[in-house]
C-alpha cells in the first residue's frame, strides 16, 4: 500500500514538473512575439510530442495547463480557452496518432527503432501541428480576432520544426539512456491482428489534418475569411478534430488476449546508437541551419527597414526553410540509416543472437547461419561464427562417439578384470596355517596376482607376482605367468622360477617381465625354502625378530632365457610368521606425491607381528593405513598383499 | 630425454621419472636407431618404474641385436636400489660415479 501511494506522489510530481517545464519553455514568448501579436515563440513543441507519448493523456494536460499558466499570465481572454485546447491537443494527438495510425502492414508496438519509424515520427508531427494549431486558430476566426491564415504558418511550422528536430532526439534519449517506459494505451496491442481496425482514425485524422490547411489557404486572403463557407468548414474541421480526439483507442474485441502479448522492448544496441547519432546530426544542422538563415534574412530585412509586417514575414521565411530543410535532410538520413542497419546492424545482430542461440542451446540443433553478402568485415564474423558451430558440433559428436567406444571397452575390461580376478585362489580353507591374501586392483586390468597351494598337511606353497606395466597385455602376461607358476608349484621354488623363466621368454618380443617371490613353508621340518625373482624383499619374523629378507635378489622372469635362480632358507625354533606384496604397497602415493616407503611398512609389520595377531589384522592395519597413507588421491597401482602365520 | 650420437656412439638421457608415461618415449626412440655403443645415463632420473625397467630391457635388447655394448650410468641412489632389487644389476653393465 505504502509502494502504490508513493507511485502515485511520484507521478504527481512528475506531471508538476511537466507543467512547470512547458510554463518554462513558453517564457521567451514575451521577447520574440510574432506579427501582429497573435503568437509568439514557444519551445514547448520541443517537449510536447516527447510527454504525450510517454505519459498520454495527464501528461497532455499537465502540457496544457503549463502553457495556460503563461497564457493567463499574459492576460486572460477567450483565446485562453482555445489555447488550452491547443496545446493539449499539441501532447494528445501524437499519442492518440502513434497508437492508431499504421504506415506500414506491421502493427506492432514500436517506437524510434527504423528510418519508417522516423517518418512515422514527422508524420505525426505534421498532422498534430496542423490539427491543434487548427484548433487555435479557428477559434480566432470564430470569435473574429486572428487571422487563420497568418497565425496557422508560422505557429504550425514552429511546432513541426521544433518536434523533428529536438523533440524525436529528447524522446530517444529519454527512453533509450535513461530507460523511461512509453504510456502504452491499454486493449490496443492486445488483439493478434486487428485488421483495419483504425482507419476511421486515420481517415478522420488526415481528414482534419487536410482541412485546417485548406482552410489556411482559404483565409490566406483576408477577403475570404467571413465566407460562410470558411466558417462552415471551420466548424466541420472543429467538429472532426473532436472526433479524433475522443475516438476510443481500445477496440472491443471477442478474442481475450493476456497483457503479456503487449511487451515493450526499448531499442537498444547498436541501432539504439546509431540512431542516437543521427538524431544529434538532425538536430545540431537544423539548427544551425536556422540560426545562419535567421541571421541572413534579419541582415537583408534591416537594409530594407525594419516594421511589424515584415518582421511576420521573416520569421515565416525562417521557419519554411527549416521545415523544408528539416524534412529534407531526414529523409536523405532515412535512406542512410535503412542502408546501415541493412548491411551493419542487422547482420551484427543477426551474428549476435545466432551465437547467442547457440550458447544456449544444449542440444545444439540450430541450423547453419546464413547471412546475406555485406561486402565487411561482418562476412567474415559470420563465416567465422558458422564454421566454429559446426566445428563444435562435430567436436561434440566425436566426444560422444568416443565416450561410447570408452564405455564399451571398460565395461569388457571390467569383464577380463573379473576372469582375471577369478583365477586367484579364493580364500584359505587349509588347515596348520593361518593365511590372509589381500588384493585391490587399480581401475585398469592389472598385472599383480597372488597364489596359494597347500602341498600337504605340513608343507603351503606361497607366491606373489607383479607383471611389469598396467594394459592388456600385462594382465595376458599375467595369465600365462599365474597358469606356469601354478603348474611348477610342487617343485623347490628355484627350480621352479628357472621353468617358468624358460616358458616365458620364449617369444618375449614386448620384453614384458614379471618380479615374483616364491616359498614353501614346512611346519614340521620349520622351515621355509624360497627364492626370489626381482621382487620386493618381503618381512619375515622368526621367533620374534622382525626382518627384511632383502639378500641380493635374482633378475625378473621372462625377458632372458637360462637364468639360474638361487634357493634360499629361513630356520626357525617355534614361531614363523610371513608378510609378503606387491610396490602397489610400499609405492602407495599420498596427497604430496611421496610413497608409503618401506619404513611405514616396516613399521606396521613390526607392530602387528610383535602383538601376535593373526593374519586377517595384519593385513586389515596395513590396509587402513595406506587408505589413511593415500586419502583424496586416486589408486594408480594395484595393492596385493598375503600375510601367513605357521600355527 | 636428451639424445647425442658421436661415432656410434649413442649416449640417452631421460629425465624426472622414468615410468610408463615416459619409458614408451625411450622404447620408440631406440626402436630405429643403430649404433656401436650405448650409454643411458640415468643421472637425472629420479624415479623408475617397472615400465621403466622395461625400456630398458628394451635398449639392452637392441644393443644385443646390434652387437654393441651398453652401460647404464650413474642411476641415483632410488633407481639403483630398485635395479638391485630386481635382480638388473646382474644383467645390465651398470657403471656408478
Amino acid at each position: 500500500m505504502k509502494k502504490t501511494a508513493y507511485k502515485g506522489v511520484k507521478k504527481v510530481w512528475t506531471f508538476v514538473a511537466i507543467g512547470v517545464l512547458c510554463y518554462i519553455l513558453s517564457m521567451p514568448n514575451l521577447t520574440f512575439t510574432f506579427p501582429d501579436g497573435f503568437s509568439e515563440i514557444r519551445f514547448t513543441g520541443l517537449i510536447a510530442v516527447v510527454v504525450g507519448l510517454l505519459y498520454g493523456f495527464p501528461g497532455a494536460l499537465a502540457c496544457a495547463l503549463g502553457n495556460l499558466a503563461r497564457d493567463l499570465y499574459t492576460g486572460i481572454d477567450m483565446y485562453c480557452v482555445f489555447g488550452f485546447l491547443g496545446n493539449f491537443s499539441m501532447a494528445w494527438f501524437p499519442y492518440k496518432l502513434w497508437h492508431t495510425l499504421f504506415l506500414g502492414k506491421d502493427k506492432s508496438l514500436r517506437y524510434l527503432d527504423s528510418p519508417g519509424a522516423f517518418l512515422k515520427f514527422v508524420f505525426i508531427s505534421l498532422l498534430s501541428g496542423c490539427i491543434s494549431v487548427g484548433i487555435i486558430a479557428s477559434s480566432g476566426l470564430i470569435l473574429g480576432g486572428i487571422v487563420y491564415g497568418k497565425f496557422f504558418l508560422p505557429v504550425a511550422l514552429q511546432y513541426y520544426n521544433l518536434s523533428i528536430s529536438g523533440g524525436m532526439l529528447i524522446f530517444h534519449i529519454c527512453t533509450v539512456q535513461f530507460h523511461m517506459v512509453p504510456h502504452i494505451p491499454e486493449g490496443v496491442y492486445q488483439q493478434q491482428s486487428r485488421g483495419n481496425g483504425y482507419v476511421v482514425d486515420a481517415v478522420l485524422g488526415v481528414l482534419a489534418g487536410g482541412l485546417s490547411v485548406v482552410l489556411a489557404v482559404l483565409t490566406w486572403n483576408p477577403e475570404y475569411r467571413k465566407e460562410p463557407v470558411v466558417m462552415v468548414l471551420c466548424i466541420l474541421f472543429l467538429a472532426v478534430s473532436a472526433m479524433v480526439a475522443v475516438l476510443p483507442m481500445k477496440h472491443i474485441s471477442n478474442k481475450k488476449c493476456s497483457e503479456s502479448s503487449v511487451l515493450y522492448h526499448p531499442v537498444s544496441g547498436l541501432a539504439a546508437y546509431f540512431i542516437l547519432l543521427f538524431l544529434i546530426i538532425l538536430g545540431a544542422v537544423i539548427s544551425y541551419y536556422t540560426i545562419s538563415s535567421f541571421q541572413m534574412l534579419y541582415t537583408d530585412l534591416s537594409h530594407i527597414g525594419y516594421d511589424v509586417s515584415r518582421m511576420s514575414e521573416l520569421w515565416i521565411r525562417v521557419f519554411t526553410n527549416m521545415a523544408v530543410a528539416g524534412t529534407i535532410l531526414i529523409n536523405i538520413l532515412s535512406v542512410i540509416l535503412y542502408i546501415i542497419q541493412k548491411n551493419v546492424i542487422k547482420p551484427a545482430v543477426i551474428v549476435a543472437e545466432y551465437a547467442a542461440g547457440f550458447v544456449e542451446d544444449q542440444e545444439l540443433s540450430k541450423e547453419r547461419l546464413i547471412l546475406r553478402k555485406t561486402n565487411t568485415e561482418l562476412d567474415n564474423l559470420s563465416m567465422a561464427v558458422d564454421h566454429m558451430a559446426e566445428n563444435i558440433r562435430g567436436f561434440v559428436e566425436d566426444i560422444r562417439l568416443r565416450t561410447m567406444k570408452e564405455e564399451r571397452l571398460a565395461a569388457e575390461l571390467s569383464v577380463a578384470r573379473n576372469i582375471q580376478q577369478g583365477m586367484l585362489p579364493g580364500k584359505w580353507t587349509g588347515t596348520g596355517f593361518d593365511l590372509v591374501p589381500y588384493i585391490k586392483p587399480a581401475k585398469e586390468v592389472g598385472g599383480d596376482f597372488y597364489h596359494f597351494v597347500q602341498l600337504d598337511e605340513n608343507r603351503v606353497f606361497v607366491c606373489i607376482a607383479d607383471v611389469s606395466g598396467k594394459d592388456i597385455s600385462a594382465a595376458m602376461f599375467m595369465v600365462q605367468a599365474k597358469t606356469l607358476i601354478d603348474a611348477s608349484c610342487t617343485l623347490l621354488p628355484n627350480e621352479m622360477f628357472s621353468r617358468v623363466n624358460d616358458v616365458l621368454s620364449k617369444n618375449n618380443q614386448a620384453m614384458m617381465f614379471v618380479t615374483s617371490f616364491a616359498a614353501i613353508i614346512d611346519r614340521k621340518e620349520k622351515t621355509m625354502l624360497y627364492a626370489n625373482a626381482g621382487h620386493n624383499p618381503p618381512v619375515c619374523c622368526c621367533d620374534g625378530r622382525v626382518q627384511w629378507l632383502n639378500e641380493e635378489a635374482d633378475f625378473v622372469l621372462g625377458p632372458m632365457e637360462n637364468i639360474e635362480y638361487h634357493l634360499c632358507t629361513v630356520n626357525y625354533e617355534e614361531k614363523f610368521k610371513l608378510f609378503i606384496y606387491t610396490d602397489g604397497v610400499n609405492e602407495a602415493e599420498g596427497m604430496g606425491k611421496e610413497f608409503f616407503g618401506n619404513d611405514r611398512l616396516f613399521q606396521c609389520i613390526v607392530e602387528s607381528f610383535q602383538s601376535n595377531v593373526s593374519s586377517k589384522e595384519t593385513v586389515t592395519k596395513l590396509e587402513t593405513n595406506i587408505m589413511e597413507f593415500t586419502k583424496g588421491t586416486e589408486q594408480s597401482d594395484d595393492i596385493t598383499m598375503l600375510a601367513l602365520v605357521v600355527e | 630425454m636428451k639424445t647425442f650420437k658421436e661415432n656410434g656412439k649413442l649416449t640417452i638421457q631421460p629425465e624426472g621419472r622414468l615410468d610408463s608415461i615416459t619409458a614408451p618415449e625411450l622404447t620408440a626412440y631406440i626402436q630405429g636407431e643403430t649404433f656401436r655403443q650405448l650409454i643411458v645415463d640415468l643421472t637425472e632420473v629420479s624415479y623408475i618404474s617397472s615400465a621403466g625397467l622395461r625400456s630398458l630391457l628394451v635398449c639392452k635388447k637392441k644393443s644385443d641385436e646390434n652387437k654393441a655394448p651398453m652401460v647404464v650410468k650413474n642411476p641415483s641412489a632410488p633407481v639403483l636400489e630398485v635395479m638391485k632389487m630386481s635382480g638388473f644389476n646382474k644383467m645390465l653393465m651398470i657403471e656408478e660415479s
